[in-house]
């Protein structure tokens, strides 16, 4: 069995993975910071118990599982996440250096994705994330959210119709308003 | 963004087969000979062609966000909680040592104590069947004593003075005997008279 790297680079190598990933399921930066806090300092706990080979998917099962209970004591006590305004990549420093205007068309791109995102519901919205964003392959996705191959493709099947559709009504509002 | 039109329909008995496929085909996840049959049916069927569109335009505004840096704080943060909970286990794991190494000393004073209990009871055990051993000795030497007693003086009994009265009893009882107490008797009284006369 490999010996556990260790924790603090861990902690360094997939600190931005947990944060992003947290960030898009919640829509909220502040949320996003407290989960990953969580999540980071859970795995730092369990350094022992956790299988060197699979930490990228520990974190990500943990991050998720966090987002989904921090979202269901919101709705519980009836608060909205993400809602309103995403504040997630808003005001953030992305991984690359953009011109001002770039920055500017960039950030109103991100925004408009992020209020896209954030019409999915859960596991839809992770499992887009980690594919999309995170790259991650279908078996990675599976491993790590605990899911088989075939409900990894249904997911990311519906999720994908689901986003296509809301795009495509969005446009059609559009469309009327313009006519009117 | 614009993906999606409306007014295309699927008709092709092919479009549900691609529709199956279209997400696979995005991640690259097909096979090659499934990839050529959804690029033939994508490029003849207007439909599919604009849900392909749709999908790979959302695919791009989702590639398209940012991977997010984690703030500073955040890992401060986690390193000071993480220092906490080092100090806070390194105790938890001191006292344990110390409940460890506490148990130990009194289960190995438990044992030397009974070891050394169980060597006396059984140092005062052992004494006392020395002294049962030793006086049953001496009974079993004195009742063995007692008992050659009784075998010589049987063996006395049986093997010399039975025979020989045996013996004299017959030897009074034959003719021999007789005579002989006859003689005696004689003797006797001529000893007697002999004496008176001198």
């Amino acid at each position: 069995m490999a010996t556990f790297p260790t924790i603090q680079r861990v902690i360094d190598q997939h600190a931005d993975r947990v944060f992003t990933l947290a960030c898009y399921t919640l829509g909220s930066r502040q949320d996003a910071e407290d989960v990953t806090q969580e999540v980071l300092l859970r795995c730092w706990k369990h350094q022992d118990r956790i299988d060197p080979e699979k930490v990228e998917a520990w974190l990500v099962r943990v991050t998720t599982n966090a987002c989904r209970d921090l979202m269901r004591r919101r709705s519980r006590r009836r608060e909205v996440v993400g809602g309103g305004a995403c504040d997630t990549a808003l005001g953030e420093t992305p991984c690359s250096e953009l011109t001002p205007d770039a920055t500017l068309e960039a950030s109103e791109k991100t925004q408009e994705t992020e209020r896209l995102l954030l019409q999915l519901r859960e596991p839809y919205r992770s499992v887009v994330v980690l594919r999309e964003v995170q790259g991650m392959s279908y078996v990675q996705i599976a491993e790590a959210m605990e899911m088989t191959l075939a409900s990894v493709r249904v997911t990311l099947h519906r999720a994908r119709r689901q986003l296509t559709e809301i795009v495509a009504n969005r446009a059609a509002a559009e469309d009327l308003c313009r006519a009117d | 963004m614009k993906f999606l039109d409306s007014s295309t329909e699927h008709n092709s008995p092919d479009c549900g087969w691609v529709d199956e496929r279209l997400d696979a085909y995005f991640d690259g996840e097909l096979s090659a000979d499934d990839c050529d049959g959804v690029e033939r049916h994508l490029s003849s069927c207007e439909a599919c062609d604009a849900t392909s569109k749709a999908i790979g335009g959302v695919r791009t505004s989702l590639r398209g966000l940012p991977m997010l840096r984690c703030p500073n704080r955040v890992l401060v943060a986690v390193r000071s909680e993480a220092s906490k909970f080092e100090v806070a286990s390194r105790r938890v794991r001191e006292r344990r040592v110390r409940s460890v190494a506490v148990g130990s000393a009194a289960c190995l004073l438990l044992a030397v104590g009974v070891w050394s209990v169980r060597g006396a009871i059984e140092k005062r055990q052992e004494g006392r069947r020395r002294a049962q051993l030793e006086s049953d000795l001496v009974e079993l030497r004195s009742t063995l004593s007692r008992q050659v007693t009784d075998v010589s003086r049987e063996a006395f009994e049986h093997g010399v003075a039975k025979p020989t009265r045996t013996v004299v009893t017959a030897l009074e009882s034959s003719q021999l005997g007789r005579w002989s107490a006859q003689a005696v008797g004689y003797l006797r009284t001529t000893t007697h008279d002999g004496v008176d006369a001198g």
